[in-house]
Parts: C-alpha cells; sequence; structure tokens
C-alpha cells in the first residue's frame, strides 16, 4: 500500500468514491481567515457598543455569543461545509463518508473546539492533526467529520489546439485515461525526447501503423479531454 | 532511481497536497529522524556553550542558525527510503560523507536565508549543482510552489512557538507548586538559557521530520510534474505483464 492522502469510501452499490484530504496547513490559514472577520466584526460592533450604552453592549454580547459558537455550525451545515476561510482555500468540512455534514455533528466538533484549543493556540489540535490517520482533531474524530479538498482539478484544454484528436482503438481504465490526458496537456513542459521516451513504453498497445507514439498518446489524450 | 520503488503514489498534487503527504511521510520515519536531528544538534549545542562567551541571545542564534544541517541526514534518509532503499540510523550516520559536506557551506550562508528551505534543500543535497546551475534549478522547481513553501516555515515556525508554550501550560497545570521553579528559570536566563536553548532543542527535533518531509514532497512534486513519473508509472504498470496479441492489432 503506498503513501496517499486519499479518503477511499466504498459504497453499498460498490463504487468507491474518494476525495484529497486536507492537513494542518491550508486548515490553518482558513481558520486565520475565518478568524480576522470575526475579530473584525467583534472590534467594530464594540466600538459601536461604546457609543450605544447597555443596550448596546446587550446586542454586542449577543452577536459575541452567535460568532462565537454559531458560526462556523451556520456555514457548514447551510453553506455546503465552507466558512468564508474554507472557500478562500476550496477546502470543506464532510462526514467521513463524504455526505454533506448535519447539524448535530458540525455542533460536536465545533463545541469541541475548546477541547483543541488546551492548553494553548490549539496545541492539542495540532498534535492531532499531525498524528492521525485522516488529518482530523477532537472535534472531528467524535463528530465523525473530515476535511477535503473541495474542487477536482479543471482541465485547460485550449493549449492542445495544434493536437489532432485520435479516437483510442480500445477501451482505456481510469488510471491509464488520466495519465493519457496528463501526457497530452503535458503541464511540466517535458522535453520531446523525454515525451518520446514516455510514450515508447506503451508501444506495444499502439496500432501497428502508429507512426510516433508520443503523437498518437497525446492524440487519443485529447480525444479523452472531450475533443472529437 | 527506481520509480517502480517509490512508496508514495504518484499523482499530480497542488502544493498543499504535497504538503499534507509529507506529514504522511514524516510519521513514517518520525522517530528515526528526531533522534538523527538529536545526534547533529547536541554537538551543536555543546560548542555554542563552549566556545562562545556572548550572553544568552548569541549561542541560541547559532543554534538555529545551523539549522539546516541538522535537518540533513533526515533529508538524505528520506530521499533513500523513498525508493524503498532501507536506510537505518546507523546506515545513515555511517554514510555521512554523502550528506555531511557537499553544499554545507552554501546552505549555512547564502541559502541559510531562503523563506522556503526545506523545498530547495534537496537540490543542494541530492543534484549537488554549482552555484549557477542552483539558482536556475531553484526558479525551475520553485517557482511554483515557492509560496506555499513559505507558509510551511513560517506555520511550521508557529507550531514550534505553540508546542513550546503547550508543554509548559501542561506543566504547569500538573505540577502547579513547580510552576514558580519553572519561571525562576526564564527571570533568571543569564544562569539558565543553556536549559532553556537545550529543550527547545527538542521541540525543534520534534516538528523537523514534518517541515523536512513536506519540503521533500514539494520537490519531489515538481520533479513528477516536470518528468512524468506519473506518466511513466501508469504506463509501466499497463505494460506488466501485456504481449501485443499475435496477428497484429486489436
Amino acid at each position: 500500500m503506498k503513501l496517499d492522502t486519499v479518503a477511499l469510501v466504498e459504497t453499498p452499490e460498490g463504487t468507491d468514491l474518494h476525495a484529497d484530504l486536507v492537513g494542518l496547513l491550508p486548515r490553518a490559514l482558513a481558520y486565520m481567515v475565518d478568524f480576522s472577520i470575526r475579530a473584525g466584526i467583534i472590534v467594530a460592533l464594540w466600538i459601536v457598543a461604546i457609543f450605544m450604552g447597555g443596550t448596546g453592549f446587550g446586542i454586542f454580547l449577543i452577536v459575541f455569543f452567535l460568532l462565537e459558537w454559531w458560526y462556523p455550525v451556520y456555514f457548514e451545515v447551510f453553506r455546503g461545509g465552507q466558512t468564508w476561510g474554507k472557500r478562500v482555500y476550496k477546502i470543506k468540512v464532510v462526514s467521513d463518508d463524504l455526505t454533506p455534514i448535519r447539524l448535530g455533528p458540525s455542533l460536536i466538533r465545533n463545541l469541541l473546539r475548546s477541547a483543541d484549543f488546551f492548553p494553548s493556540f490549539y496545541g492539542v489540535g495540532i498534535l492531532c492533526l499531525l498524528t492521525t490517520r485522516r488529518f482530523q482533531r477532537l472535534g472531528d474524530l467524535a463528530a465523525g467529520t473530515i476535511v477535503i479538498y473541495s474542487e477536482s482539478e479543471v482541465y485547460d484544454a485550449s493549449a492542445l489546439d495544434a493536437i489532432d484528436a485520435v479516437a483510442p482503438h480500445y477501451p482505456i481504465g481510469e488510471d491509464q485515461q488520466t495519465a493519457f490526458i496528463n501526457f497530452a496537456l503535458n503541464r511540466g513542459n517535458m522535453s520531446e525526447e523525454r515525451q518520446e521516451e514516455i510514450a515508447e513504453i506503451i508501444r506495444p498497445r499502439l496500432p501497428l501503423n502508429a507512426d510516433r507514439a508520443s503523437a498518437y498518446v497525446r492524440g487519443v489524450g485529447k480525444w479523452l479531454l472531450g475533443a472529437r | 532511481m527506481q520509480l517502480s520503488n517509490l512508496i508514495i503514489e504518484t499523482r499530480l498534487r497542488n502544493a498543499w497536497s504535497s504538503i499534507d503527504l509529507g506529514v504522511l511521510f514524516a510519521r513514517q520515519f518520525w522517530w528515526r529522524s528526531v533522534a538523527l536531528y538529536l545526534v547533529i544538534a547536541t554537538p551543536v549545542f555543546l560548542l555554542t556553550r563552549l566556545l562562545t562567551d556572548f550572553g544568552t541571545v548569541f549561542p541560541f542564534i547559532v543554534l538555529w542558525w545551523c539549522k539546516p544541517l541538522y535537518e540533513r541526514p533526515i533529508l538524505y534518509m528520506m530521499s533513500r527510503e523513498l525508493f524503498s532503499d532501507q536506510t537505518g540510523f546507523l546506515r545513515t550516520l555511517l554514510n555521512y560523507r554523502d550528506w555531511l559536506f557537499p553544499g554545507t557551506l552554501a546552505i549555512l550562508t547564502t541559502r541559510r536565508i531562503s523563506f522556503a528551505r526545506s523545498m530547495y534543500a534537496p537540490i543542494t543535497l541530492l543534484e549537488r549543482p554549482t552555484s549557477a546551475i542552483y539558482s536556475g534549478r531553484s526558479l525551475v522547481l520553485g517557482h511554483k510552489f515557492s509560496g506555499e513553501g513559505l507558509w510551511l516555515t513560517l506555520i511550521l515556525f508557529f507550531v514550534e512557538g505553540i508546542f513550546a508554550v503547550s508543554i509548559l501550560a501542561v506543566l504547569a497545570l500538573m505540577f502547579p507548586e513547580h510552576v514558580d521553579v519553572a519561571l525562576a528559570w526564564f527571570n533568571n536566563l543569564e544562569r539558565n538559557s543553556a536549559i532553556v536553548d537545550f529543550s527547545t532543542l527538542f521541540v525543534m527535533a520534534a516538528i523537523s521530520p514534518f517541515y523536512t518531509a513536506a519540503g521533500f514532497m514539494l520537490y519531489i512534486s515538481r520533479r513528477v510534474e516536470l518528468e512524468g513519473w506519473d506518466i511513466e508509472i501508469c504506463f509501466r504498470d499497463w505494460m506488466r505483464g501485456y504481449r501485443r496479441p499475435i496477428g497484429g492489432s486489436e
């Protein structure tokens, strides 16, 4: 079993769902964005409250409570598992079976923030993120939730205009399709020789009349991206 | 370098996902890494104590400045384990010629100041380029992930601090009657800076495997992309045991 950061879920129908787990860094950065937003609102309200007196402080305390305890819950349950900070970093909270998170688990994971915060500045939470298999803090472990990257990659096929799409001459599996597509997109800007070298690996599987292996693989990659 | 021996799943990853993979990778070799770190860092610590007589701050700055040096054996060990080449604690130390000398001067001077240090360290150690080639390589490898490499350095720097404070806080909670004793260390830094420095070293050692591995994975991810490792591995797996049917194409 090779090291990977993927969360695999087998459904009763027998298909495998997978998502990329998110570790410490994007989560910490997203938290800091959320924290800044909340702190900004609280400071602004505080200033207003100073001018308003007693009622102002009453409202201030209520808003403070809501922001502290309900801000993440609201976004997780009603906004697709993403607070503003998580949206910036394109990550979201889901249940560990990859279904959307519900109110109960969301409450648990956010109430347990205080446990993760112990003993200072999320010391326990960071330790858990670094050591648990699916990068879960205590709140996640208790609620059965994970954080995943929300966007699957969008392929930009515009760079392939000069290539003729080639229909593959027999079915190709999912993993190989990805390889064909990555080959065609050539995001690493590989040299012509290196591309030829890689494409020659599958020479025995190419049609006998394929002249240059790299041109054929590239063409099939473009075809797989939807070009006909 | 045999790609089929890689112990990681090779696919195109973004920078964050590479760092996440680095955390998994570091966990695998955490104990060994920490031991290697301390084996190199402790003599440096002793030297700062024996050779310097410049108050409390200077020895610590020297200790901190030499961090890339302690990370080298870890990186060396990880770079071999990545390709299933078992490199234990002793074997790493015995092969000191491979990691102690090449480019050491550079990583402790000009290349020390980089904010994405752990991402560029593998270039110096594994490719051993001349300084002209180095700047080209670091541009090619770095231009895409350098922002995330910087965040990696910054956040793990804070994590070190958080862990240090957390450990002190837990100790204070569990042994309240000794809090004064602990605080006295800080109140009297002139006398106790050695203890404080040495304790700090352990926190640095605990974090360093994650920092080194995450930077290494940023480097590896770029090479996967630039050299098409993912495609090559996929094609080789696909061809394993395959023979063209006799009689032509399918």
